[in-house]
């Protein structure tokens, strides 16, 4: 028996990610700065920690309710009630998940299936794709242009939606492009999708890393609260990467769905994170705030820094990514990366890991510390005049 | 001095039987000695005051996605 042929073949369809070759390189080269990694260089605060160790020393190790501890739900529920004016039923509207990525799974594994489109504006989050694959729906790619500021345009869906459409994906702030999309934005975009029959996964992970104003939900228009399901984690605002921990929150309906992929697929997100994370959501806005303005000030700091080795970068006002165009280097941007990391020790993502249109541009995080963002950007500013010879 | 005890003394030792010994034989049987309570060092966290430095190597995934 060949085991690789037992492998059905949507799986199979689906390309390891595009990062995944730089792990290799990396581990045999020495003094890397690495501005590739997607998670807070932060330990997640204190206080949060101490009350999963509480809970562990009192032996809470049991597994939690499906959906979910309800004390957590209630937090969640006046979170985003007090952070953006959203309001959810901790009884029947939220479902607690393992990290943001498994409610964009299992929404989709609700939602979607052959014969369905779900339309994903790209450059974007990896995981998208091909989730959308995995459920044999048609994934339909709008590529969003610098010129926008990446930012979804009304013209831009409207040319992709068909009668088929029945998801849009929406991710902002946005991995990797830091882009945002403001409330105005939003108005265009509700006005094409609150007479239709399409759902909205709204992504909203990085929702608290907003850096020029306050992030808007797409779910906070009337129109849209019915058709938007919300997701959304502790991994990037309170640096909880490991504990595992996101959150879906939409129509009664589409979670009692969605609780059914879960428990079956699941059963329930880790307890000792879910004790935590109540802690995270009732005392722990203060250090969101320390981390959010450290972010903002690496990320001037790190547009500044590309500008002057001489690549145009936009700016980017949410998550922790800048997205320069390295097009004036002549490189594609795979190559860029190799040279960069072969030549400079600098790791940074090529943008055609996030889709096709990200061709021209790279990722680099300002996720690390001042100290090492300063080298990286010294040896990148290197590279660029090495290009200019 | 105030407080529950006089006099504090401070020794290296290369392992704990070699400090018990110390106390057994060289402070417990002095006279004036009434009572002694052994303290071990486990981890020294601050000296004078001092927070050391904690270790701030990244130990994040290079690559996860």
């Amino acid at each position: 028996m060949k085991m690789a042929e037992m492998i059905v073949p949507i799986i199979k369809s689906v390309p390891p990610s595009g990062i995944r070759k730089y792990f290799d390189m990396i581990n045999e080269m020495k003094d890397v700065i690495s501005l590739g990694i997607g998670e807070p260089d932060f330990v997640t605060p204190w206080n949060i920690r101490e009350e999963g160790i509480y809970s562990l020393e009192k032996g809470d190790t049991h597994y939690s309710p499906n959906s979910g501890y309800i004390e957590l739900r209630d937090e969640i529920s006046k979170y985003l009630n007090r952070r953006f004016g959203l309001y959810y039923n901790p009884r029947n509207e939220i479902i607690v998940t393992v990290g943001g990525s498994e409610g964009i799974d299992a929404a989709l594994r609700c939602l979607v299936g052959k014969g369905d489109e779900v339309i994903i504006p790209e450059p974007c989050f990896v995981a998208y794709k091909p989730c959308a694959v995995f459920t044999g729906a048609t994934p339909v790619i709008i590529n969003l242009r610098e010129e926008d500021q990446f930012r979804l345009t009304p013209e831009l869906l409207e040319q992709a939606i068909t009668e088929k459409t029945k998801v849009l994906i929406l991710a902002f702030p946005n991995n990797p492009t830091g882009a945002i999309m403001t409330k105005e934005d939003l108005e265009g975009i509700v006005e094409i999708l609150k007479d239709k029959d399409i759902i909205v996964i709204s992504d909203e992970i990085y929702a608290e890393l907003s850096y020029d104003e306050q992030h808007v939900s797409i779910a906070s228009f009337p129109e849209m609260k019915e058709k938007t399901l919300v997701i959304s984690g502790f991994s990037k605002a309170y640096a909880m990467t490991g504990w595992r921990l996101g959150y879906a929150c939409g129509h009664p309906d589409l979670i009692k769905a969605m609780l059914k992929v879960h428990q079956y697929a699941i059963m329930s997100a880790p307890t000792t994170a879910q004790r935590a994370a109540v802690e995270a959501l009732k005392n722990g806005d203060r250090d969101v705030k320390t981390m959010v303005r450290e972010y903002n000030r690496r990320r001037r700091v790190m547009v500044d820094g590309f500008r002057k080795a001489g690549y145009d970068c936009f700016e980017p006002l949410g998550a922790f990514y800048v997205f320069p165009c390295i097009k004036r280097s002549g490189l594609i941007s795979e190559e860029f990366c190799e040279r960069l990391l072969l030549e400079e020790k600098v790791l940074v993502v090529p943008g055609t890991a996030f889709g096709e249109c990200g061709e021209g541009f790279v990722r680099a995080t300002y996720a690390n510390s001042m100290e090492n963002i300063i080298k990286a950007l010294n040896r990148i500013q290197n590279f660029s005049q090495k290009q200019n010879k | 001095m105030s407080g529950g005890f006089d006099l504090t003394v401070m020794l290296d030792g290369k392992s704990l039987k070699e400090v018990a010994s110390f106390v057994a034989e060289k402070l417990a049987p002095l006279d004036a000695v009434l009572s002694t309570a052994t303290h071990f060092v486990l981890k020294k966290y601050k000296d004078n005051g001092t927070i050391f430095e904690k270790d701030d190597t990244d130990t994040r995934e290079v690559v996860i996605l």
